[in-house]
């Protein structure tokens, strides 16, 4: 059990960790962490089924500007151990991965918002002394306490509530289990649409349905499906900087008020 | 017309705008209101590469958008509109009044010129100076919905809130 | 504009080069240690990242420590972009040591500039766009078991990132803003952000179709004791019916502002009570 709690609480470091430790690489992604959760826990197999899974519900939990909304990394690692270590199943040990999601974004957000805050006047005081060295210690000093503390954190957190949540679970009637499995395999549905939601654009909508057929129907495999996709766009691109370079010769030539222009446009 | 949100963001246009919030108000039109970003030609030509595809953006003075607010053939539209501190911000409100359904003071005066000292921490996104926090007193009483909220999924902070014990 | 790009090149000396290399590669710890959380974010990131230039330029400690409490302000932006102003912030460094009536504020007034919309490009291309397409093309492969799969996925969003944040640097540091007006001038960023849209939307498509799965074991059994499963109508009717209709529907409640936690619980709702009633 410890052991496991230890492991567990690697994986999340590794990953968390590593993500803002160099170029934001996104190794945080459940994808990646269900790798590193399963190589870590002995069963790869496992780890990756679960983080590809996991990834495309998740797929929606942007961290932009520094505000998140759920932390799927803690999430994922603590499905690939109930679902390795546990008598709990996979189908629902993702459904599971979603509250805890939202549990330990509320916890982060904690430590990284108010936490953190304080240290302002340190970094004017060690600037004032012109001490880089200083600076950088406190910088990686940050990294480190940043990242140390929500890995305890979920350490104890699956020391104490790892066998409490497997008996929860399994106290759970089967016939509701199979709903629980069954959202598994729909949520990706809600994840997805967030990031829908961000590239939709009306005149533009056509290409969602041209996805979903190129798949459903024919069945190609994404690799394929981006091939076409860039196919597709790179001439109407090309067409597009023609219309551009159209337009300008045409309002070179009017030479009308831009700014009347502009608003015109805007409004109409 | 109205502006189903004016929000206060220090930094105008940046990822959490482009990618999220530009989707949430029913509107593709987004107006700048800030005297800077009109004649400083890095703010200007960054700001509209910045704008997402089908989102219409317009950079105009303080004054300007006032105007444009309130000026007839400008009736039929909704927008979206940003400025990056609350003095402005209180202008618009009193400068188009029943327009504006909400101000959004989701992140102010991080690096503005005033020196740390003199700069009051009401929490991590929004610090304010004097004046600006003058502002915010005065934004607090006029009758538009204010709050910071800077993600869609957030709470709602009331303005009133924020100012507790200034 | 060639020329004028490579005669800017090539007046760049071998020490300018090296000092860039370790601008270049220290750019990629920026966000590692969020000194001063949400009121600083990333400045000491910043700092230790334009370190090279500001021991070049700084010529005295006096220099270099102004220099530190120039730099020691908020400063946010994506990382694989943010070397373009830091090119930038670098060159204008180099000319307040050239030229002692060179204004400083420029410097801080740039960053302030160049922030936000810079994020909302890089954000959109690579937390959008880039982030989605690795995803959509490595989910099934590790979903059939291949190790390379999460590797993948990490050369994918992070080569291009590197190849970008190297051009932007030197560009930033040899061309400055009139790269800005050049890109803005040839309308190439609309054309880009256009051409992600629809490779966007093409990939959301087919990741709903691949990822949402949806079958109902329920099936009619006719008087002479042949079986139709619902399945197979609602597969001739559209194939992965379901999950589009699921999709689009959730796309539509968050244009009417439900928020998602929401539409979360409902989804576990509505699969617990098919399950109770036997539909799934």
């Amino acid at each position: 059990m410890l052991t496991n709690a230890i492991l567990c609480a690697l994986a999340y470091f590794i990953c968390y960790a590593g993500n803002y430790f160099w170029a934001q690489n996104m190794c945080d992604r459940p994808i990646v962490a269900g790798l590193v959760a399963g190589i870590l826990l002995g069963d790869i197999q496992t780890g990756l089924i679960m983080g590809a899974t996991l990834e495309a519900i998740f797929m929606g939990a942007v961290n932009i500007g520094g505000n998140i909304s759920a932390e799927p990394c803690a999430a994922t690692v603590f499905a690939v151990y109930m679902a390795t270590q546990s008598s709990v199943d996979a189908d629902t040990a993702l459904a599971l991965a979603v509250p805890i999601s939202m549990l330990s974004a509320f916890l982060f957000t904690l430590m990284n918002n108010v936490l953190c805050n304080f240290q302002a006047p340190w970094v004017d005081r060690l600037c004032e002394k012109n001490d880089t060295k200083g600076l950088y210690r406190l910088f990686w000093g940050t990294w480190f306490f940043r990242f140390f503390v929500p890995v305890l954190v979920f350490f104890v957190g699956i020391l104490a509530g790892s066998d409490a949540i497997e008996a929860f679970v399994n106290g759970i009637p089967v016939v509701i289990l199979n709903g629980i499995s069954t959202a598994g395999k729909l949520l990706p549905a809600v994840g997805i649409s967030i990031l829908m939601k961000m590239v939709w654009q009306k005149e533009l909508a056509g290409y969602f349905f041209l996805g979903f057929v190129l798949f459903k129907y024919l069945g190609l495999p994404h690799v394929a499906i981006v091939v076409i996709a860039l196919v597709i766009l790179v001439p109407i691109c090309l067409r597009d900087k023609q219309l551009l370079d159209l337009e300008k010769r045409t309002m070179n030539m009017a030479a009308a008020s831009p700014s009347t222009n502009e608003e015109e446009d805007f409004l109409s | 017309m109205m502006i189903p949100s004016l929000r206060v963001d220090d930094r105008l246009i940046h990822g959490q705008i482009a990618m999220v919030w530009s989707k949430e108000f029913g509107t593709n039109r987004i107006v700048v209101a800030n005297d800077r970003a009109v004649t400083d030609e890095v703010s200007n030509l960054t700001l509209r590469m910045a704008t997402p595809g089908g989102i219409k953006l317009l950079i105009k003075t303080v004054d300007d958008a006032i105007k444009l607010f309130n000026n007839p053939k400008a009736q039929g539209v909704d927008m979206f509109v940003l400025t990056n501190n609350v003095a402005d911000a209180v202008r618009i409100v009193k400068g188009c009044p029943g327009y504006v359904q909400s101000v959004n003071v989701a992140n102010v005066g991080r690096f503005d010129l005033t020196p740390p000292s003199e700069k009051i921490v009401i929490n991590g996104a929004i610090t304010l100076n004097k004046d600006e926090l003058a502002a915010l007193k005065e934004l607090a009483t006029l009758d538009v919905k204010a709050f910071q909220q800077i993600l869609p999924s957030d709470r709602k902070t009331p303005v009133s809130e924020l100012l507790k014990g200034q | 504009m060639t020329t004028a790009n490579s005669a800017v090149k090539a007046a760049m000396t071998a020490e300018d080069k090296k000092m860039l290399e370790r601008i270049y590669w220290r750019s990629f710890f920026q966000m590692a240690g969020r000194v001063g959380g949400q009121v600083r974010m990333h400045a000491v990131g910043i700092i230790f990242t334009l370190a090279p230039a500001l021991e070049r330029y700084c010529k005295t400690p006096e220099k270099h420590r102004e220099a530190l409490m120039r730099h020691s302000t908020f400063f946010n932006i994506t990382q694989t972009v943010s070397t373009f102003c830091l090119g930038l912030v670098t060159a204008m460094e180099r000319e307040a040591s050239e030229d002692p009536s060179f204004d400083v504020s420029a410097i801080t007034a740039v960053k302030t500039s160049l922030m936000g919309p810079m994020s909302a490009i890089g954000d959109s291309l690579f937390w959008g766009v880039l982030r989605l397409l690795a995803a959509s093309i490595c989910i099934p492969l590790a979903q059939n078991g291949l190790i390379v799969a999460p590797l993948l996925f990490l050369a994918i969003y992070n080569i291009p990132g590197m190849v970008l944040r190297r051009y932007l640097l030197f560009t930033g540091y040899t061309m400055g803003t009139t790269f800005l007006k050049e890109i803005a001038g040839s309308g190439a960023m609309k054309i880009l952000t256009k051409g992600a849209s629809i490779l966007g939307l093409i990939m959301v498509g087919a990741m709903i179709a691949s990822n949402v799965n949806f079958t109902t074991p329920l099936a009619f059994e006719f008087t002479d004791g042949s079986v139709a499963t619902i399945q197979s109508y609602l597969d001739t009717v559209f194939l992965g019916l379901v999950p589009l209709l699921l999709s689009l529907g959730c796309l539509w409640a968050q244009r009417k502002n439900i928020n998602t936690n929401y539409l979360t619980l409902g989804v576990f709702v509505l699969s617990i009570l098919l399950a109770l009633i036997g539909v799934v």
